[in-house]
């Protein structure tokens, strides 16, 4: 346990009107292995990935990325450090072949806008897509407009575009959702895979998928980190069966 | 590929056709047709400055006529009261409308869909307003007349667009530059961003496109465009007025643009070619052409949603792939 955080979150307070949709919550990532959170719906799992990306801005408190406050940066900016993330409901570029959605992607890691040269002169960038190409087993439906895949290609593809630009943190929220289970299983294979070279955090549901994916896991019950450790110590854990199932004890009111 | 191998080729035929233009029209009809054919030049840079937004990056802007005004206006002012010549008024008119494309679309882009279009279209009433009181500079309503200036001289040569052959080949010459330009746009880089954006805002900002400075880039170049269009038309109507302003020429182009076809090159000069030639044609025999022009937009838009070249491109599709089976 000797290893620096990635990922340090401090203190992190969001509220919506009334709901603490976030509640105070610290929490540090290390490296090595799969980080997952979970947690019952409306738990705020997928708030804070908003707030690690930048998509809302907290009330109080940061947010640190190998050492660096990340806190008020802007999406497009978290991204270009490194920080890529799927979202939940699947989200690619549809009217774009899978080729082209890889392309934008890896060419706007490099920052590159020239207004007038064709897209066939950058080379390297399509070396970097047909390697994704190839890793992935995507080249059947590399000329296919990604609006026309299939769900499980979709989210192929999605992780493609998450690897294709030099992450250094990945954060998946509920990679396998509504996936039948040989997709479920290719995708968790791609992403155990994925995570011996970049750091992976997940949000997900399947408790299967989880306890197979996950090295340390955290639960996340109204805003709050309910209860952090090993899967070992979580599937010992009653408080957490209780937050998923109810208490045992009735409470008529 | 057959698709782009026929696109090509009947890319090729129009521009002969409209290069000998000039000479093939006197021969086969009355000389007026021309200036029709210049004013549809003219007006295609207008509806692909709307395109250029609509249909790559999925803002649809109603006040383009606020920019089509600026760089008429420029030309105008820039030839009678700040005596700049051709060129530099040429130029002056085009970067106005630049500008203004710069300072509203600041906060026109920072809005999406129909607060975006709602937005354009009240820049471009606040402008048309202002535009009507200072009538001695803009002249109002009744605009400022000039005489037609000379392109060019070198020793004994005198270009000038008072001869209608020379008017009518700088125009194409322009239009033709802007259209060239438009597709080394759409498909470079930045353009590839650009769709990105349009097809998904949230996912563009996710890999690390600063989506808002892309959005008013394009919106910048847009203006530029319809900047282009505006003073073309000054110098060929030998006019600037600010009835042009008004955001009914805007939504003119818009209907121009879409039924002609969003997101495709030729779309805005098919759909413009064919709405002016609709009301030339018309407007002789029955003042209530409009009525046609309405109908044809209603058809063109439930039957063929992607417009007319869009259309046409998918039955080039269909028969390409009935082809190989």
């Amino acid at each position: 346990m000797s290893a620096a955080p990635y990922l340090q979150i401090n203190n992190v307070t969001k509220a919506f009107g009334g709901l603490l949709a976030v509640n105070d919550v610290s929490l540090s990532f290390k490296p090595g292995g799969i980080n997952a959170i979970i947690g019952p719906n409306g738990a705020g799992k997928t708030t804070l990935f908003n707030l690690i990306t930048g998509f809302i801005q907290s009330d109080s408190g940061s947010i640190k990325f190998e050492g660096e406050d990340i806190t008020s940066l802007k999406p497009f900016e978290i991204s270009r450090i490194g920080i890529k993330r799927t979202l939940q409901i699947k989200s690619i570029f549809p009217s774009m072949t899978t080729y082209d959605n890889l392309w934008v992607t890896a060419n706007a890691h490099t920052k590159n806008l020239h207004p007038f040269a064709d897209v066939s002169k950058f080379t390297g960038i399509d070396d970097r897509v047909s390697a994704i190409i190839d890793k992935l087993n995507l080249e059947r439906i590399a000329h296919l407009q990604a609006g026309s895949l299939s769900y499980g290609d979709v989210a192929v593809l999605e992780i493609g575009m998450a690897m294709i630009a030099e992450p250094k943190l990945i954060l998946f929220d509920e990679p396998v959702c509504g996936m039948s289970p040989a997709e479920t299983e290719k995708v968790v294979e791609k992403i155990i895979e994925l995570s011996k070279e970049v750091h992976v955090v997940i949000i997900e549901h399947d408790m299967k998928v989880v306890f197979k994916m996950a090295d340390h896991i955290t639960v996340m019950a109204f805003g709050k980190v309910f209860a952090a450790g090993t899967p070992e110590e979580i599937s010992r854990n009653a408080g957490v069966k209780e937050i998923y199932f109810g208490s045992d004890e009735l409470e008529l009111s | 590929m057959k698709l782009l191998v026929i696109n090509k080729t009947l890319t090729y035929l129009l521009f002969a056709i409209l290069l000998a233009a000039p000479w093939i029209i006197p021969v086969i009809g009355d000389p007026f047709w021309m200036s029709v054919l210049s004013e549809i030049l003219i007006w295609s840079c207008f509806a692909a400055s709307i395109n250029f937004l609509f249909g790559y990056v999925g803002l649809l802007s109603f006040g383009q006529a606020l920019y089509f005004g600026f760089g008429m206006y420029g030309v105008a002012l820039g030839l009678t009261v700040l005596g700049l010549g051709f060129w530099g008024s040429f130029l002056f008119g085009v970067s106005a409308s630049g500008l203004m494309a710069l300072i509203t679309g600041a906060l026109a882009v920072r809005l999406t869909w129909h607060y975006f279009a709602i937005i354009t279209v009240v820049f471009s009433l606040i402008f048309y307003f202002i535009a009507l009181t200072i009538k001695p500079i803009t002249g109002g309503d009744d605009g400022i007349n000039f005489a037609a200036p000379e392109i060019l001289k070198l020793g004994d040569l005198t270009l000038t667009i008072a001869d209608p052959t020379t008017q009518y080949f700088f125009i194409l010459a322009v239009v033709t530059l802007l259209f060239f330009v438009f597709k080394r746009l759409v498909s470079s880089p930045l353009g590839k961003s650009l769709m990105a954006v349009r097809d998904n805002e949230t996912r563009a900002a996710l890999i690390g496109l600063n989506v808002y400075r892309l959005k008013l880039t394009a919106f910048v170049i847009s203006g530029i465009f319809a900047g282009i269009s505006g003073a073309l038309f000054a110098l060929f109507g030998r006019y600037a007025s600010v009835s042009y302003m008004f955001y009914h020429v805007s939504g003119e182009g818009v209907v121009w643009a879409i039924l002609g076809g969003a997101g495709t090159l030729a779309g805005p000069f098919i759909g413009t070619a064919l709405f002016i030639l609709i009301r030339e044609v018309i407007s002789s025999y029955w003042q209530h052409y409009a009525l046609i022009v309405g109908a044809i937009a209603i058809l063109v838009v439930i039957y063929a949603p992607k417009g007319i070249v869009g259309m046409w491109n998918q039955i080039l599709l269909k028969k390409s792939e009935g082809d190989k089976k």
